[in-house]
C-alpha cells in the first residue's frame, strides 16, 4: 500500500573556509574609453552564475547595463587570484571584491563628473550620470572619454579578505566563520510499502540567502540542490567491495531523472548580513543540505521507520519494512 | 539593514552564458583542437593495495600512433602533490593505495589508439590485503598506509624516485621514518575535538536521551561535463592549459611543482566548465596533460569517459556518525555527544577539512550548551574522498535532523515547534561557541515553512501540535 | 577500438545476402539503443554491421481479420501512438510506455527488445503474454516462425541462426472485453533496468468466470515465459482473495533461479496480488 508522510529538515552552514585557511578574492575593473567595462577576476563560474552576478553588481553601481560589462575568463596570467569556487563563498567574497573595485572606480568617476557638471549629489543610472537637484547630466560614454582624456586612473583593484582565525585546536571553540547560511526544507513523500519505492511528491525550500542578488539563479541552485539531495537520500551509491569498484555508467549509477523530480517551491528568505555585498550570503551548498534529512523524516512520518543508513533505496527500505513487520507480528504473538 | 531601490541587483537578470550554452556555442576543453594535437589516457592500477613490481610499456610504446608513454621516472619535478598534504603521486612509484592510482600515461595520435595503448601496458604487483573498513583502519596495529614523509616535500626539489622493479621489500622499512601530523596516529590523520561546556553536567540534566548511529554512503558529483583539459607549450616555453576547474591558481601551483617549472611559466586558463560541485578541486587531468605536452612538445587533450569519472574521480566522504543527544522534558536541548568517522580513502585531498566541518556542524542550527564531539579523518584503500557540495555538513545534517525528529517524538512536541524552541538566535552560541550577533536566519526559514504548512490544505496532516 | 564495415542494404533481399555472407561476424543494428553503449564499452567487436532501420519491409503495422503484424523496426513511441495497437494489443502500449525514457522510446525498436535477449527486457514478456509469433528469414532456409516464448534461449542469446533476420512480429487481436495490466518495478521512473515486470492478460465471461488468463513475469530470472501452473489455478474459476493468494504462491513455487530472491520474491508477490486484484475489480 502507498503511505504518505511529511518531514522537515533544517541546517546551518559556515560560509567560506574557516580554520585560518586563506579565503580571499581580488578583482580589477577597467573603464574603456567608450564606456564599456572590463572586469578581471579569478573567480571560476562553472555554471552557478557568478559571471552574471558580477555584471549585475557592476551595472548597478555604475548605472550601465550588464551587457556593457566583459568578464574576462579566469586565467592565471591575466586575472588576479580570487580563491576557489567552493564553500558557497563566491557571491559573498568574490562579489565583495568586485563591488570594492567598482566602488573605487565609481569614486573616481564621481569626482570627474562633479567637476564637469559643477554639482555634487550625482546619480549613476540608465547609462548617464545626473545631478539629483538640477537634473544636469553627462552620458556615461562621454564621462569615460573625459576620464581618459584627463589621464585619471581608470583601473582599480578590489580585494576582500574573509579569512577567519582557526578555532582552538583542543576544543574547537572560536568564531569559526564570518557568516552562516540557514535553511529549512519540507518534503512530502509517498512510500510504496510493497516495493520499498519512495516517490518524493513535493519539496518546499526556505533558504536565507541574506539578499537574493538574482532570484531565479537562487531558485535554480535550490532546485538543483533538492534533486541532488533526493538522489543522496534515496538512490545514489558508489559501491565498493574490498576497494574494488566496477566501471559503471550512468545506467547503473542512479541519479534522479526529470521524471523523478518532485514539485519544488523555493521560498527566498532574506536576513541580510552587513558584510555581504548588498547583504548577500550564499546558497550553493545549503541548497543540497536539508533535502535528504527532510525526506528521511517524511519517510519516518509515513511508515514509522527511521532510515539511518543511506541510501534509502528500494531494496534497503523494503528490508527494513519486512523487519518491522516481523517484529510487529512477533510482539503480537 | 535598509533595502535601497536597485535596478539590477535583486533582479532575475538572464545568465550571461545562457545562450552560448543552449545553442551549443560554448567551447569546453573537449571542443578545443590544435594542429598536431595528441590524445592522452591514463593507465591505472588494477589493485587497491600493494607495491608495483614491474611496469612493461614496451608493447604500448611500439604501437603505431603512440607518441610517448610516461611513468614515474619521467616526472621532471616533484612527484608528490595534494591540496592539504602532498600525499598523492603524479605517477605511482612503487606504492599503490587505491584502484585507479595513475601508473602510466600515454599520448597518441587518436583517442582510440591511446585507449588501446593503455590496455597494452602490463603491470606486475606484489599485492597487499586492502584496508577498507574504517574501524579496522583506525585500530591500533593496523598497517599504515602512508609511510613516507608527507610533510616535508615542499622543501625538496625532485621527488623520491624508486627504481622500478625494486619493489617495497628490498627497501629498508625501518629507515623510512613515519611522520605524522600533530594529533594523528596510524591511518588517522586528523582528530578534531569539540569541547563546549560540561558534557557530564549536560547529560545529568537530560531527561530524555536519543542515541543513534548514522551511516552515509559514497556518492559522485555527476557533473554534466566530465574531467577535461588541453595542454600545450607556447612559443615562449610556457606551459598553457585550458581545463575544466574550480581554481586555476591552485592547479597552477601543483602543476608547476610536478613539472619542475616556476609558477609564472605555467598558465592555467579556465575552459567553460560544465559543473563541478567540488569534484574538480583536486587535480584530475591537469598534471597528466602537462607532463605529456612537455614531453612531446605537442598539444595534448584528455577527456575522461563517464565510466572513468564515476570510478576514479574524487567522491563525497562516507561518514559514520554515532551521536547521543539529551533534552529536558520541557523541550530544551542540553547536551550532545558525537563520534564522527570520515573515510577519506587513499589520499587526503580536502578530507581533513571536510571531516572537521562535519564535526563542528554536528549540533545543527540549534543552541546546545554542552557538547563533546570527536571527528576522525581516516585513510583507507577506498576511493579518494574530497570536496563535494555540502563538505561534511550534508552528512552532519542527516544525523542532527534525525536526532531532532526522534527527540521531538519522544517529548511529544511537534518537530517544527521543537526546532523553533531550540533554534540559534542573537545572543546564543553555536557548537564552536560563536555567539551570534546578527543575521541569524534559521527561525525565519522555520517560520516560512510553518506558514506554508498552515496555509496549504494538503499539509493539514502535519499541523497537529504545531505551535 | 572498433573497426567494422557498416552496410545499409537497399532491400530485404540485399540484407539477407549480406547476413548470409558475414553470418558469424555480423551484428544487426536498428535503433542501436542497446548496441551502441555496448560498442562504446568494447563489450563486442563485430567486423560487420548491418543497418536494418530504414528497410521498409521491416517497418509498419498492419492487420488482418484476426491478427496484427508489427514490423520489428517499429519504435516504442510508434507502438504507443498507433490506434491499432491501442485497440487490439493494449498490453504492448503499457509495456512500451515503461521502456527507458522518451528519448529511448523514440529510437528503440520492438525487434531490438526481442533480439537483444536481455533478461530484463520490458516488452518481450508482453509479447509472450500475447502468444506472439516471430517470423524469421534467412537466404539459405527461407522463412520460419517461432513462438515469442522461444525467442531467447539464454540471456543475450536469441534463438536466431547467425544468418537469420527477424522480419515480423504477429499476435492475435485480443477479444473485446479482454483486460490487460502491466507493471514495472525499477529504481527510478525512467532510464532504469527493471527489478521485475509483470504482464497479465485476463478475460472473464458474462458470469465473471475467468476463461482466459496469461501471466508472464519478466526480469525475475533468465528467461520469461507464461507461468501456466498459476494460470491453471485461476482458469475456469470465479476469483476471490484466497484464489489470488493461491495463484501467487503457485506461481512463486514454479519460479526457479530467481535473482536477488530476498527482494524480488516478496515484492513480486505484492505486485502480482495488487495487479491481479486491480484487474479483477475493474467492472
Amino acid at each position: 500500500m502507498k503511505k504518505r508522510g511529511i518531514g522537515i529538515g533544517s541546517m546551518y552552514y559556515g560560509l567560506g573556509y574557516g580554520y585560518s585557511r586563506p579565503d580571499i578574492a581580488s578583482a580589477t575593473i577597467e573603464l574603456c574609453e567608450d564606456g564599456s567595462v572590463i572586469v578581471r577576476t579569478g573567480t571560476v563560474d562553472f555554471g552557478q552564475g557568478s559571471d552574471t552576478l558580477f555584471c549585475q553588481i557592476v551595472a548597478e553601481e555604475l548605472g550601465v547595463t550588464p551587457d556593457n560589462i566583459q568578464i574576462v575568463t579566469p586565467d592565471t596570467a591575466t586575472t588576479p587570484d580570487a580563491g576557489p569556487t567552493s564553500a558557497s563563498r563566491v557571491a559573498y567574497v568574490g562579489g565583495n571584491a568586485v563591488l570594492n573595485a567598482t566602488l573605487a572606480l565609481k569614486r573616481t568617476l564621481n569626482d570627474v563628473a562633479e567637476s564637469i557638471l559643477g554639482e555634487k549629489k550625482l546619480i549613476f543610472l540608465n547609462r548617464e550620470v545626473r545631478a539629483e537637484t538640477s537634473g544636469k547630466c553627462i552620458s556615461f560614454t562621454d564621462l569615460a572619454k573625459a576620464c581618459h582624456l584627463r589621464g585619471v586612473q581608470i583601473v582599480e583593484t578590489g580585494w576582500f579578505n574573509n579569512t577567519t582565525d582557526d578555532v582552538d585546536p583542543h576544543t574547537a571553540q572560536g568564531d569559526a566563520y564570518a557568516t552562516y547560511c540557514w535553511a529549512t526544507q519540507l518534503a512530502e513523500v509517498e512510500v510504496d510499502t510493497e516495493t520499498g519505492k519512495v516517490e518524493v511528491l513535493r519539496v518546499v525550500a526556505a533558504h536565507d540567502v541574506g539578499r537574493a542578488l538574482n532570484p531565479s539563479m537562487v531558485e535554480a541552485q535550490i532546485e538543483g540542490g533538492v534533486v541532488m539531495g533526493m538522489g543522496y537520500a534515496l538512490t545514489e551509491e558508489i559501491k565498493q567491495e574490498k576497494g574494488y569498484r566496477g566501471e559503471i555508467s550512468l545506467g547503473e549509477y542512479m541519479i534522479p531523472t526529470s521524471l523523478d523530480v518532485p514539485s519544488i517551491e523555493s521560498c527566498i528568505v532574506e536576513v541580510p548580513v552587513p558584510t555581504g555585498p548588498y547583504g548577500a550570503k550564499g546558497v550553493g551548498e545549503p541548497a543540497l543540505i536539508p533535502t535528504a534529512p527532510a525526506i528521511l523524516n517524511a519517510i519516518c512520518d509515513a511508515i514509522g521507520i527511521r532510515i539511518t543508513e543511506l541510501p534509502g533505496n528500494q531494496k534497503n527500505l523494503h528490508r527494513l519494512i519486512q523487519e518491522k513487520e516481523k517484529k510487529t507480528m512477533g510482539s503480537e504473538n | 539593514m535598509n533595502r535601497i531601490k536597485t535596478t539590477y541587483v535583486g533582479c532575475s537578470t538572464p545568465k550571461v552564458d545562457a545562450l552560448d550554452k543552449v545553442l551549443g556555442r560554448a567551447v569546453y576543453a573537449g571542443d578545443i583542437n590544435f594542429p598536431g594535437m595528441l590524445y592522452g589516457r591514463v593507465r591505472r592500477a588494477d589493485i587497491p593495495h600493494g607495491f608495483i613490481h614491474e611496469i612493461d610499456v614496451r608493447t604500448a610504446e611500439a604501437m603505431e600512433g603512440v607518441v610517448c608513454v610516461l611513468t614515474a621516472k619521467d616526472v621532471p619535478g616533484n612527484n608528490r602533490f595534494g591540496i592539504a598534504f602532498p600525499d598523492q603521486w603524479a605517477l605511482a612509484e612503487e606504492k599503490i593505495l587505491s584502484v585507479g592510482d595513475a601508473v602510466a600515461i600515454v599520448a597518441a595520435e587518436t583517442d582510440e589508439i591511446a585507449k588501446d595503448a593503455i590496455h597494452a601496458i602490463r603491470i606486475k604487483y606484489r599485492e597487499l590485503p586492502p584496508l577498507t573498513d574504517l574501524q579496522e583502519a583506525m585500530a591500533d596495529g593496523a598497517p599504515q598506509l602512508h609511510v613516507n614523509k608527507i610533510g616535508s616535500y615542499k622543501k625538496k626539489s625532485g621527488g623520491h624516485h624508486y627504481p622500478l622493479g625494486d619493489g617495497g621489500p628490498q627497501h629498508d622499512q625501518k629507515k623510512r621514518k613515519s611522520e605524522f601530523l600533530h594529533n594523528t596516529k596510524g591511518n588517522v590523520f586528523l582528530h578534531t575535538k569539540v569541547r563546549k561546556g560540561d558534557i557530564e553536567k549536560g547529560f545529568a540534566q537530560a531527561e530524555v536521551v536519543v542515541e543513534n548511529t548514522y551511516k552515509t554512503q559514497v556518492v559522485d558529483h555527476v557533473y554534466m561535463e566530465t574531467e577535461s583539459g588541453v595542454g600545450k607549450m607556447d612559443e615562449h616555453g610556457n606551459l598553457v592549459l585550458w581545463n575544466a576547474c574550480q581554481y586555476p591558481f591552485r592547479d597552477r601551483s601543483q602543476i608547476a611543482s610536478v613539472l619542475g617549472l616556476p609558477q609564472n611559466k605555467v598558465r592555467v586558463i579556465q575552459a567553460t566548465t560544465g559543473g563541478a560541485f567540488g569534484g574538480k578541486e583536486d587535480i584530475n587531468v591537469e598534471i597528466y596533460i602537462a607532463l605529456l605536452s612537455k614531453a612531446t612538445g605537442r598539444p595534448v587533450r584528455m577527456v575522461w569517459d563517464r565510466e572513468e569519472s564515476l570510478a576514479y574521480s574524487t567522491k563525497k566522504h562516507a561518514i559514520e556518525i554515532w551521536t547521543r543527544w539529551g533534552a529536558t522534558r520541557e523541550g530544551k536541548l542540553c547536551c550532545m555527544e558525537g563520534k564522527v568517522y570520515g573515510d577519506t580513502g587513499a589520499y587526503a585531498g580536502l578530507g581533513i577539512f571536510v571531516v572537521k566541518k562535519c564535526g563542528i556542524h554536528l549540533a545543527g542550527p540549534y543552541h546546545i550548551p554542552n557538547i563533546r564531539v570527536d571527528a576522525f579523518s581516516v585513510y583507507t584503500n577506498n576511493v579518494m574522498a574530497s570536496a563535494m557540495r555540502g563538505f561534511g555538513v550534508t552528512q552532519a545534517a542527516v544525523a542532527h535532523e534525525g536526532q531532532m525528529d526522534e527527540l521531538a517524538k519522544q517529548l511529544g512536541i511537534h518537530p517544527l515547534t521543537f526546532r523553533l524552541m531550540n533554534a540559534l538566535d542573537v545572543g546564543l552560541s553555536t557548537e564552536t561557541g560563536h555567539i551570534m550577533t546578527e543575521d541569524v536566519g534559521i527561525k525565519p526559514t522555520l517560520e516560512k515553512i510553518k506558514e506554508v504548512i498552515l496555509r496549504d490544505g494538503s499539509l493539514a496532516t502535519y499541523r497537529e501540535g504545531l505551535m | 577500438m572498433q573497426n567494422f564495415s557498416f552496410h545499409s542494404p537497399a532491400s530485404l533481399e540485399d540484407a539477407l545476402t549480406y547476413l548470409s555472407d558475414h553470418a558469424e561476424t555480423c551484428k544487426i543494428i536498428a535503433g542501436g539503443t542497446d548496441l551502441i553503449p555496448n560498442l562504446r564499452a568494447e563489450k563486442l567487436h563485430p567486423r560487420h554491421m548491418l543497418n536494418v532501420l530504414e528497410l521498409e519491409e521491416l517497418g509498419g503495422i498492419s492487420e488482418t481479420e484476426n491478427m496484427i503484424r508489427i514490423g520489428p523496426t517499429t519504435t516504442f513511441t510508434e507502438l504507443i501512438e498507433t490506434t491499432l495497437i491501442n485497440r487490439f494489443l493494449p498490453l504492448l502500449v503499457k509495456a512500451s510506455s515503461q521502456v527507458g525514457g522518451p528519448q529511448i522510446r523514440n529510437r528503440g525498436t520492438i525487434g531490438g527488445n526481442i533480439c537483444t535477449g536481455s533478461p530484463a527486457a520490458d516488452v518481450l514478456p508482453a509479447v509472450i503474454a500475447l502468444d506472439g509469433e516471430l517470423e524469421l528469414q534467412s537466404e539459405k532456409n527461407g522463412t520460419r516462425r517461432i513462438a515469442a516464448s522461444e525467442a531467447v534461449q539464454a540471456p543475450y542469446n536469441p534463438n536466431l541462426e547467425p544468418d537469420e533476420l527477424l522480419t515480423g512480429i504477429f499476435a492475435h487481436k485480443l477479444k473485446p472485453g479482454t483486460r490487460c495490466a502491466y507493471e514495472k518495478v525499477a529504481p527510478r521512473n525512467a532510464m532504469a533496468r527493471a527489478f521485475m515486470n509483470l504482464s497479465i492478460v485476463l478475460y472473464r465471461d458474462e458470469e465473471g468466470v475467468i476463461s482466459d488468463v496469461r501471466i508472464v513475469p519478466g526480469a525475475m530470472m533468465a528467461l520469461a515465459r507464461r507461468i501456466t501452473v498459476a494460470e491453471e489455478v485461476l482458469a475456469g474459476k470465479k476469483p476471490d482473495k484466497s484464489l489470488i493468494t493461491k495463484a501467487a504462491e503457485t506461481l512463486l513455487g514454479d519460479l526457479k533461479g530467481v535473482w536477488i530472491p530476498d527482494y524480488k520474491i516478496p515484492v513480486f508477490r505484492n505486485i502480482f496480488k495488487r495487479l491481479l486484484g486491480e484487474l479483477l475489480s475493474e467492472s
